[in-house]
Formats: C-alpha cells, structure tokens, sequence
C-alpha cells in the first residue's frame, strides 16, 4: 500500500503533498490535546501494524489499521498516519520521502471517511458495533486501494486495472482488518469507552 | 476509601475519578513522585493538579506493549531490485524483503533512458541477461513490481566490464550491498519508532499546556 520513490509524476506529488498538509491542518486544530496519548498510541499501531504481513497468493501484503485509527481518532488520523508513515519510510524504507504526501492522503483520508460513515454506528449492541467496526476496518482498506488506483491512474492510465488488482491482493487484508478492527472496537467499547471520540463537541 | 491525606500543594493522594466511569484511586506510591509528575504531564496535561493514569489505561499500554513483543521483526515491505555482474552475465535479483518479485517487470536502461532489453522476474524474483556487447554508459535496472512498488539499482560501467580480480572485488562489494539491503528492520528501529511517535506527541501536548497558561 506504500508508493514507491519514483513512480508518481510530479503534479499527483505535489496534488497529494497539499492533500495531506491540510488534511494534517485540520487534524492539528481538532486534536484534543488532552488526549495526546491516544494519538500517540494509535499512530504507534499504525506505525507498528505494517510490518505485519499477510503472505497469500502471489504478493505479499500487509495490515494497515487505518480504519480504527480513524474511528478513534476522526481528522487527528492525518497527522497520526502522517508521522507514522514518515518514520516507516525513514526507519524500513517503506514507500518514499516523495511519496510521503500521497501515501498519507490514500491512508487517511478513509479514516476519516469511516470516522464520519461508521463512527455514529458504534454505540449500540455489542453485535451491532462488531459489524459496523468490521465494516470500517475492511472499508478503510478498500478505500485505500481505490485511492492507490486513482493516484497511480495519472502514470499507469488503468485506473480499473490497477484498482482490481490493489482490491484482490487487499482482499485477505480487508477480511483480516475488519476482524480485528470488530474486536478492538467492541473490546474497547467494553472496558474502555472513553478513547472514543466525543460526538457533538467538534472533536 | 483514603490512604493518606491529600497534600494540598501537589494534590497527590485525593481521589479521583480519572475517566468517569472507572473507580480510580490515585496511589502516588506506586509509581514515585517524579514518576507522578511525569504522567501527571503526559496524560492529562491542562489539569491544573491531574491524577494519575488509571488502571485501565495502564492495562492497555501493557497489553499495547505485549503485542509488540511478540510481533515478529522479520516482515519487511521494502521492495528492492538488485544485481551483479559474473563471468559476462548479470543476475537480478528482485524481492518485497521476506518474498520474491513474482513476474515483476524489469526493464534495463542506458544513459540516455534508451530501454536495452527487458523482461519478467521467475518464481525467485531472478531474472538474468548476458552483458549487453555494445556498452558505453551505466545500465540503470529499473522493477515494476506492481501497485505502485517501484525500485531500480544501477551497474556502471566499470562493473560490467572488469574482469580478472577487479571483478571479484566488484563482486564482493555488491554482496555487502545486498546484505545491507535485506536486512530486515530490527526492534531497534521500532522501539526508535515509536519512541520518537511518543515524543513528538508529548512535545505538542506540552507546547498546548504552555499556550493555555498564556492565554488564561
């Protein structure tokens, strides 16, 4: 899921860079700063979750976690993802410096996305809440790859192609996130409620 | 039920209610004064005397840091081609770090981006061509390996047409190069990681505890 160096050309680099930068303003204006551990745990798990991978069929893919990232932490998923994938770039040389602000963009925006879509799905039976988790984990990495298809469309002009073949590979992962992403949440929903974001307070 | 009286000027031993719904005792004791002061800071940082981090909170960092233990370190997801030259040919190697480049397209350029050949990687992630004759320039080897993982390694000239001990030597710094490129990403540079994460979040949580006291 991380663009390499080298294969954007430069207006979709600069189209994402400018995509990120606000997306990562706005994200730094909601953050609730009181609860600055959250983000750090959270970015952590996005830090941390890509070097677990799913070796199925003939690529290798990996979690992404940018769905429950963005259920618990709204538009603080952008500047969350953003410092995790920069240090994943730095630290393991996934993706690349060039592509930091696409990679940002096709991983948080569906964060937020689900934030908005799943988030007020949440708060009812424990059933419920697993399929609404579930479909939040597997439809931010569904997102992602369409994201990943359309920002690859400018240099491959097969948005389709691409967009299929991004969709099939992520297919195990989707499966796989949206489990785990139905468990953390009813998990956390159980025993730990507030990590979830105020509603109605603009945060 | 109280342990100790509340000292009024650092608020330690009152009880709390740190999140709503959890029975949270503050116990100074457990984890020191400065230890107090430290996560008095990072967790809940504009309150004027905060309490300690609840139990809860405490059991999730613990359990955080249990899957982190036991994450294995060995996935990579870097994507790399390399090469070498020997005896006339040149070997590619392409690879995600844990598993090879299946049918990665691999395309040789010289100086001039002109394409010199290309071709598909095999089951290994190899893909081998004899020493193009007519060499002038560096050959830049460049792999598409799909969905946007990209990655090239160049060979100069030099490489491609020393032989004779030269090209042992050549040989054996290439090797050290594909060592260095396998490498997988160690605890190190995930303690690092996540460390710097911690960090930088407890920097804009300090710098907003500092513009609230200002503005009132």
């Amino acid at each position: 899921m991380h663009i390499s160096e080298g294969v954007l050309s430069g207006p979709v680099m600069m189209a994402g860079a400018a995509l990120a930068f606000a997306g990562t303003a706005v994200g730094l204006k909601k953050i609730d700063y009181d609860r600055m551990v959250h983000v750090a745990i959270l970015s952590s798990a996005f830090f941390v979750a890509s070097l677990i991978h799913v070796n199925l069929g003939p690529s290798s893919v990996h979690l992404i976690l940018n769905g429950i990232v963005g259920l618990l932490l709204g538009w603080a998923a952008f500047p969350a993802i953003l410092t995790a994938l920069l240090l994943q770039a730095i630290l393991f040389q996934y993706g690349g410096i060039t592509a930091l602000g696409v990679n940002t963009v096709i991983m948080a925006l569906p964060a937020v996305i689900c934030y908005y879509l799943v988030g007020p799905l949440t708060n009812r039976s424990p059933r419920y809440t697993f399929v609404a988790a579930f479909m939040a984990g597997a439809g931010s990495v569904g997102l992602a790859a369409l994201g990943l298809g359309s920002a690859l469309y400018f240099t491959e002009k097969n948005f389709l192609e691409v967009s299929i073949l991004v969709m099939t590979a992520n297919l195990p992962v989707m499966i796989i996130e949206g489990i785990v992403t139905g468990f953390c949440v009813t998990f956390l929903l159980k025993v730990y409620p507030e990590i979830f974001p105020k509603r109605g307070s603009g945060k | 039920m109280k342990n100790r009286p509340m000292n009024q000027k650092t608020g330690m031993g009152r009880d709390v209610d740190f999140f709503p719904n959890a029975v949270t005792k503050v116990r100074p004791q457990v984890l020191g004064k400065a230890g107090y002061k430290a996560s008095y800071f990072f967790f809940h940082a504009p309150c004027p005397h905060p309490p300690l981090p609840g139990r809860r909170i405490r059991l999730i960092l613990l359990a955080f840091m249990f899957i982190l233990m036991i994450t294995p370190p060995a996935w990579a997801h870097k994507v790399y081609v390399f090469a070498w030259v020997e005896e006339g040919v040149v070997y590619t190697e392409s690879s995600f770090g844990d598993q090879p480049v299946h049918g990665g397209a691999i395309e040789v350029l010289d100086k001039k981006e002109q394409v010199v050949l290309w071709g598909k990687t095999d089951d290994q992630g190899k893909f081998n061509f004899p020493v193009p004759s007519a060499v002038t320039s560096d050959l830049l080897i460049k792999l598409d390996a799909t969905m946007g993982h990209q990655a090239r390694w160049t060979l100069t000239q030099l490489e491609l047409t020393a032989d004779g001990e030269e090209a042992e030597q050549g040989l054996k710094k290439a090797m050290t190069k594909k060592a260095a490129l396998e490498a997988k990403p160690s605890i190190s540079a995930v303690a690092t990681g996540i460390a710097v994460i911690f960090f930088i979040c407890g920097i804009a949580a300090f710098i907003n505890k500092k513009r609230k006291k200002h503005n009132g």
